[in-house]
Order: structure tokens, then sequence, then C-alpha cells
């Protein structure tokens, strides 16, 4: 099912992207329709190769950039655009943004909200039934397809040998290629010595363009976004580029003076037969042929220097449409920085301590050319539960953008993520910049990047001297007090629950404690025999401390070290803070599953 | 008289086999291969299917005609696009014209621009 769900989003992220694409080229064709037809066909390229293949190239220019998508998935140097978070099923507040303001919210304010008590994510539900709608419709369209060809073929099973690679059959009505491999030109039987010559002429371009691939291919791609209207309006518009451009080949080839007969021959050979006229559900504007008869007879061999002029503007256009965004770039360099520092975050005193000048170098690589996306708000680091920071870096500098003191941080926080690229991860690299002037920007960076901060504070914090005090120690005493005097509760029941009734306001002071509470408790814990009431209590305080993280509630097991007392399930929050202290003692908690903790 | 209705290529077929009759069949797959362009397997359709309605017969490998030319009257290819459209062509395909046809002033109205424009 999460297959289904990832190709699902893949394409929705191809559509929503190739619709900008699309309406780019829209809005560029009205500007060329004086033009010759062959400059609005190549246009679409850009428009497929985005229906096909959800990465691109990234450049400084690009016309995506006006729209700014929410998210560029940077894995491993290739970058996808993204409108759609890939884990939008497991999101707290899913939200798509379509990057215009306006439609975003719109749609955002229908899509349903998680809520965790309920256990379930209706978000994921709507994805899952979303997806299954989808490729229910693909394979209708592919088996139409699919269909229709060979009948086609059936029918065209019995047309005689003419010249080269034409045939002829009163099967058909109209001229047409068909074979992917060996493609065949087939007329119809009564078509005249006078038409016959465009005809083939026609036709031929068609196989000389590939058009007999390239058609079938619009149409593949039509099948998987078959959701998206904007998409067959833009097909429809291809096929009537593409023949056009074609019409407009053949006079050049035959020269201008053919153009009375060749315009002649689209009329008559549209009139002929016992056919019924244009009533056609789908008629909007002139009707394909007089539009192409008119364009015919309006043709002019353009001069050279406007088709050199529309080579260069053409090319330009592709270039822009095919590009991914980029976000900017920094200019350190070891002179314009003036100090760097570094903090852990989850200390209680929270120092800072100084980067020594030659250890600057790679830091300022770093944020100078490492590949930035942007975050959706909802993600961003925090230093509270949803996404805690553990290490921040700090680089004052005088930034050559801008000449006043600017202050680059690296953020490494927690965010679990699952990607297609490095499977499941546990942290985050953010670099936020902030200038004198108050400008501010955050900017997500790559999981290898990520990876390798990672090891670099880690070997700072090896390298601190043992830590003075970080108020654990007080909070050991705190919690032993209360637990004490909960127990020595007069009282003779033997459900624990009645001790933690009647000392309410001592067990109220536990649940209070912040994440500090933890390692006293899994300490003892860990020595075995907590059976009972000190049980009960340090259970309640792991419940407690469980719905501050509220997005990461379904993420429970059970630990193999301290199933002496009844099964803890200790959500996985709680002893990432707890992992996080124990760094000073360089303890690690291996649990069941082999999981390991930093 | 009733005449028998032929498409194209039946024609063109059974003009074959009035030219050569008697023939064997394998010669006449050669015959149609090189003249209309055609596989083995459909020769052989077309023969089954004549020989059904009885205006062919194939003996022993050997093909001949039970009826005349004049007994014989072509499918006017009007009727035959109409019921060719009845089966709309595939989208994908790459066609001179798509199946819509021009109403009657329609017609006129570019009939008109046309000589406009060759004057």
């Amino acid at each position: 099912m999460n297959a289904l769900q990832d190709v699902f989003t893949a394409v929705l992220n191809m559509s929503i992207t190739a619709s900008y694409v699309s309406v780019g080229v829209i809005l560029i064709r009205l500007l060329l329709r004086k033009a010759p037809k062959i400059f609005s066909y190549i246009l679409w390229a850009p428009v497929l190769l985005r229906l096909v293949f959800p990465f691109s190239f990234v450049s400084v220019f690009s016309f995506l950039s006006l729209v700014k998508p929410v998210h560029l998935n940077m894995a491993q140097g290739r970058s996808a655009v993204e409108f759609v978070p890939r884990d939008i099923g497991q999101l707290p507040a899913p939200a798509i943004q379509y990057g215009a303001h306006g439609i975003g919210n719109a749609v955002n304010a229908v899509l349903p909200q998680a809520v965790p008590a309920a256990g379930t994510n209706p978000m994921q539900i709507w994805i899952a039934v979303l997806s299954l709608i989808w490729i229910t419709g693909v394979i209708a369209m592919l088996i139409y397809s699919v269909v229709s060809y060979v009948k086609i073929r059936g029918k065209l099973q019995t047309a005689t040998f003419v010249e080269g690679n034409v045939f002829e059959t009163d099967a058909i009505g109209t001229a047409l290629v068909c074979g992917f491999i060996h493609p065949k030109i087939y007329v119809p039987v009564n078509v005249g010595e006078v038409g016959l010559p465009y005809l083939l002429e026609h036709e031929r371009t068609h196989i000389r363009r590939r058009d007999y691939l390239i058609k079938p291919l619009a149409f593949f791609s039509l099948s998987l976004h078959w959701v998206n209207p904007l998409m067959w309006l833009s097909f429809l518009l291809m096929s009537r580029d593409m023949e056009m451009s074609c019409d407009e080949s053949v006079l050049r080839r035959l020269g201008a003076g053919v153009k009375g007969g060749y315009a002649g021959s689209l009329l008559s050979l549209s009139v002929k037969g016992k056919g019924l006229p244009a009533a056609s559900p789908l008629a909007f504007g002139e009707s394909h042929v007089a539009a192409r008869i008119k364009n015919a007879l309006r043709y002019k061999k353009p001069a050279f220097w406007v088709i050199i002029a529309s080579v260069v503007i053409l090319s330009a256009a592709v270039f822009l449409l095919l590009a991914n965004p980029q976000a900017g770039r920094s200019d350190l360099t070891a002179e314009n920085v003036k100090n760097m520092s570094w903090t852990a975050e989850q200390d209680d005193n929270k120092q800072a301590y100084a980067v020594d000048q030659d250890e600057w170098g790679p830091v300022i690589e770093l944020i100078n050319t490492a590949s930035r996306s942007r975050i959706p708000e909802r993600y961003r680091p925090t230093y509270d539960e949803l996404y805690p920071v553990y290490y921040t870096l700090s680089v004052e500098a005088d930034d050559r953008e801008n000449p006043e003191s600017t202050t680059y941080m690296l953020l490494l926080y927690h965010h679990k993520d699952w990607d297609i690229f490095h499977g499941e991860y546990e942290y985050k690299l953010a670099l936020t910049r902030l200038t004198q002037s108050g400008e501010s920007d955050i900017w997500g960076l790559p999981y290898s990047e990520c990876r390798r901060m990672l090891e670099w504070f880690r070997k700072k914090s090896e390298q601190l001297p043992p830590s003075a005090g970080n108020g654990l120690k007080e909070a050991e005493r705190s919690i032993g007090q209360n637990i004490d005097i909960i127990m020595s509760s007069p009282l003779t029941s033997s459900n624990p629950q009645d001790y933690i009734d009647a000392n309410r306001a001592e067990y109220n002071a536990i649940l209070a404690m912040d994440a500090k509470a933890l390692p006293y408790m899994f300490s003892e814990l860990e020595k075995g025999g907590q059976t009972g009431l000190k049980g009960q209590i340090m259970e309640g305080k792991a419940m407690a401390t469980a719905y501050v993280a509220p997005n990461l509630l379904n993420r429970e097991f059970e630990t193999q070290v301290l199933t002496d007392v009844y099964p803890l399930t200790i959500p996985k929050a709680m002893l990432i803070h707890y992992q996080y202290y124990l760094i000073e003692n360089k303890n690690q908690i291996v649990l069941d599953k082999g999981y390991t903790l930093l | 008289m009733e005449r028998y209705k032929l498409f194209d290529a039946e024609y063109k077929f059974i003009n074959i086999i009035w030219d050569e009759e008697p023939i064997n069949s394998t010669e006449l797959v050669r015959l149609c291969s090189d003249r209309l362009g055609w596989k083995k397997s459909t020769t052989y359709t077309v023969l089954k299917k004549l020989c059904d309605r009885g205006i062919l017969q194939n003996r022993d490998a050997i093909v001949t005609a039970l009826i005349k030319c004049e007994e014989v009257q072509k499918y006017e290819s009007g009727a035959v696009v109409g019921k060719a459209f009845a089966g709309s062509l595939p989208k994908f395909l790459t066609a001179f014209l798509d199946e819509r046809k021009l109403s009657e002033q329609e017609a006129e109205e570019l009939k008109r621009i046309i000589e406009e424009a060759v004057k």
C-alpha cells in the first residue's frame, strides 16, 4: 500500500509542477499566436518531460522560482520539486502548499487534521483512497488504449500495398500513421489524385518527426495524470500544434504556392462522406480544420533573422521551464567570519563553546555550498518537544552580500523521517540566517551534511570535560522525595492507586517534572524489582511525558532491559531525551530489536 | 439480380483470382504478398471469409472463383466510412483529419476564405 501511495504522491507532485509549467506555456503560446506553430509545438516539451521525470537540473534561472514550491527534495544531489510532502499521511497537521497563497489555503481548510488520540490519521485514509481511485483511472485509460489499438490494427490488416510504406484501405476515412517500429501510412481508397500528395507529405512529416512515438507517449502521460484537467487541455493544444506545424512543414517543402490546394484538400476531405456534421461535445472555438485551413493560408516562410531570434527565445523558454529553482548561496570566507561557537541545546546551562579558527574551514564550506531547500513552517526545528534542537553552531560574519553583521546558525534537530534514498533517519540539519536589519531565512540542508555535522558535534561533546552539573541531581532528589512521601502514606491499602489519590499534589509534582526526571526513573527501573507502587508512579510519569510529544506516540516498543517490571511501553521521545543526558556518562541503551540510540 | 457486395480489399483479391485461377493457395499467398503487401495469415483469413460466403472455393489447396465479374459490386466507400468511424480512432495516433465533419455553413465559409486567399 505504501508503495502505491508514494507513487501517487510523486505523480501528484509532477502533476502540480507540470501544471505551472503548462500555464507558462499557454501564456507564451498566446504571444506566439501569429508565429509558425512549430515553436508552440516545441514549447510543450518541458511539460511532457515534467510529467514523466520527477527530477530536473537546478538553475538560478527558473520559471518555478516564481511560484516558490514549498519543498525542494534534494536527495543525493538530484532535485525534485515537491508541493506535496511525501509523508503527508503521517503529519499532525497535513497541508499541501500550492505555492500561490490563495489556492493552497482553500484546499488546506478541507484537509483533515490528524487526531492523535484517535490513533489513526484521517489523512492517511484519504491518501489511500485517492491513490486507489487514481490507479483505477490509469488502468482504465491503459485498457482503452490497448483495446482501441487492437481494433484499429484489425481494420488495417487487409490494407493493400500502394508504394513504399503506403497502404490503402476502405476501412478508414482519413489518412493515418500506424505502427511503432516500422510505421506505415494508411490512406483511404477514395481520396483522389489531387489530395493524395498532400496527405502523404503530411504523414511523412509525422514519421520524420517521430510523432508516431511522441503522441502515444503524451497520451500515456495523460493516462497517469488523468485527474488533472489542465493536462487534458494541454494534450489537446499540443495535438493541434503538432498538426499545424506539420501542415507548415508540408507547405515549406512543396512551396508556398500550394497553399490554396492544400487548404482546399483539407476542406474537401472534411466534408466528404455521409458522416454527420460537427456537433462535438468538445468543440470550443472554431473547429480544428477551420483553424488549420486559416493557418495554412496565412503561412509565410519566416525571414532568417526571425528564425534565429525565435530559436534563441525558444531555447531560453524551454530552459527556464525545465529548470528547478535554487535557493541562494553564501559567500563566507575565513576573513569575513568573526567568530564561531557551538552549544548543546538540551543542556541546563547551555554553554557556548568557541570553535578554533583552524576548524572553521569545513563549516564555511558547508554553509557556502550545501544545497538548500525550503522547510515548511510546521517542520521547522523548535526548541520544545516537537522538533527539539540538540546542537547549534553559530557563525557570525560580515556577509559579502550585505556588509553588516550576519549570523548563520546550523541547527541539528530531531525530525524522524523516511525517504526513498536514506530509509529512516532521526535528525535533520537546518541553516538559518539572521541579519542585523532583521531579515531572517531558514533552509534545510541535505542528509549527507546532517550526518557530517552529527559526527562533528559528537566528537566535540566527547572532547568536553565532564560537566559540572546539569540539574539532574536536583531532579533525582526531588523525585525521590515525592515518591517517599507518597509511599509513606498512612494507608493500608494494597492498591497503589489509592496511595496516588491520597497524595495527588506530590504525584502531580512528579508528573510536572520535565524530562530531567527520566534518568532517575530509568536507573531505578534498571535496578529491577520496581513492581508495585513505585513502579506505577514511574510508569505514570512515563505516560505523562508521552503526551507532550503526540506525534511520536505511536512509536512504542518494549524494552528488554526493563521487562522485569510489568512490560513498560515507553514512548521513544523519552528515551531520546534520556539518551541525551546519558551522553555525559557515555552510557548506551541497547534495546530490543537491536535499536541503539546515538 | 442480387449482387455480392465486396470490400475494396476483397475486390482486389478476387481480381487476382479471376486473373490467375485455378491457382494453388501457396502461390496465391505469394502473389498477394507481392501485389497487395499481405501477410500469409491475412491472405488465408480473407480467403476463408469469402469461401464461407460461397464466393470462392478452396478445394485441395486449389482456389477458384464461384462467381463472375458481373455479379459483384463494390461497397460504396461512403457507407463504409460511416461504419468505420462508429469505432473512433485512438487519440494517440496521428491522422490527417480528426473525425468531426464540418457543417454546411462552416464549409461554405471556409470555401470563401480559401478563394479570397488565393486570388
